[in-house]
């Protein structure tokens, strides 16, 4: 029972931590009790290609990353916050392309909810950030550690809200449009 | 290409894009990229938009060159 045992029992249970409180949101974010999200076709065929989208930004990421690490002898950033910049990056061009094709919020989503939980999101993250920040932990030695990844998740949240708001600035996301 | 038949068979009905996106469970978007020819729908969702709006597919959805603008 050394050391490395309960950091990784630590990691564990953060992770199934995370994961419960992930399906218990899921959750309250459905208008009908149904966690799974019902989208109809057209949202599918969007989310399809957002999807698409997202995963050649994901080889695209990885691609650079091979190149700069093999070209650099030290990036600003370790190894898990540049894994954790490209899954961002990738999770934002899919959420980005589904908002702007209305292919986000599901039929039985809540959308105030949704946000709402953004917005939670965007904040714990900013808190963890400053924290780190404060604590000198967030830079060492001129390298980005993994704490990073609180505020690339802080980032994200704030892109989404801004798109969601963007996109549906003309007074919600049910106005008819184009009804006339 | 607008499907205007659609949309002349949705107000007839008096039913916003809404009431009909909710009839035939599909997104609002999704019945107004419909009626804007954006988004070209399966046979499935056809026959549920004809059957709420009583209407066969012919009258709806088959393009021909004279009502077609």
């Amino acid at each position: 029972m050394g050391r490395d045992f309960y950091r990784m029992l630590g990691i564990l249970t953060g992770i199934l931590g995370g994961l419960l409180i992930a399906v218990i949101l899921i959750m309250i974010t459905k208008t009908n009790g149904n966690p799974r999200s019902e989208y109809d076709e057209r949202q599918m065929a969007a989310r399809g290609q957002g999807y698409k989208y997202g995963f050649f930004t994901f080889m695209i990421g990885d691609a650079v990353y091979a190149v700069l690490t093999s070209g650099f002898e030290q990036l600003p950033l370790c190894a898990a916050s540049a894994m954790g910049l490209i899954i961002i990056l990738s999770l934002l061009v899919h959420i980005s392309y589904c908002i702007w094709h209305d292919a986000y919020f599901s039929l039985n989503e809540n959308q105030q909810r949704l946000k709402v939980i953004f917005a939670l999101v965007g904040l714990v993250n900013l808190a963890l950030s400053i924290v780190s920040i404060c604590a000198g932990e967030m830079v060492v030695d001129g390298v980005l550690q993994i704490n990073s990844l609180n505020l690339f998740c802080t980032a994200m949240a704030l892109t989404v809200m801004a798109e969601l708001a963007l996109k549906y600035r003309k007074g919600g996301a049910w106005e008819d449009e184009g009804e006339a | 290409m607008k499907n205007l038949r659609l949309k002349a068979a949705r107000a007839l009905m008096d039913m916003s894009q809404q009431e009909l996106a909710d009839a035939v469970h599909v997104s609002r978007q999704t019945i107004n990229a419909i009626e804007k020819g954006d988004y070209n729908p399966t046979i499935r969702l056809c026959r549920a938009i004809c059957r709420v709006l009583g209407k066969g597919l012919d009258e709806l959805f088959w393009e021909d060159d004279e009502s077609e603008g």
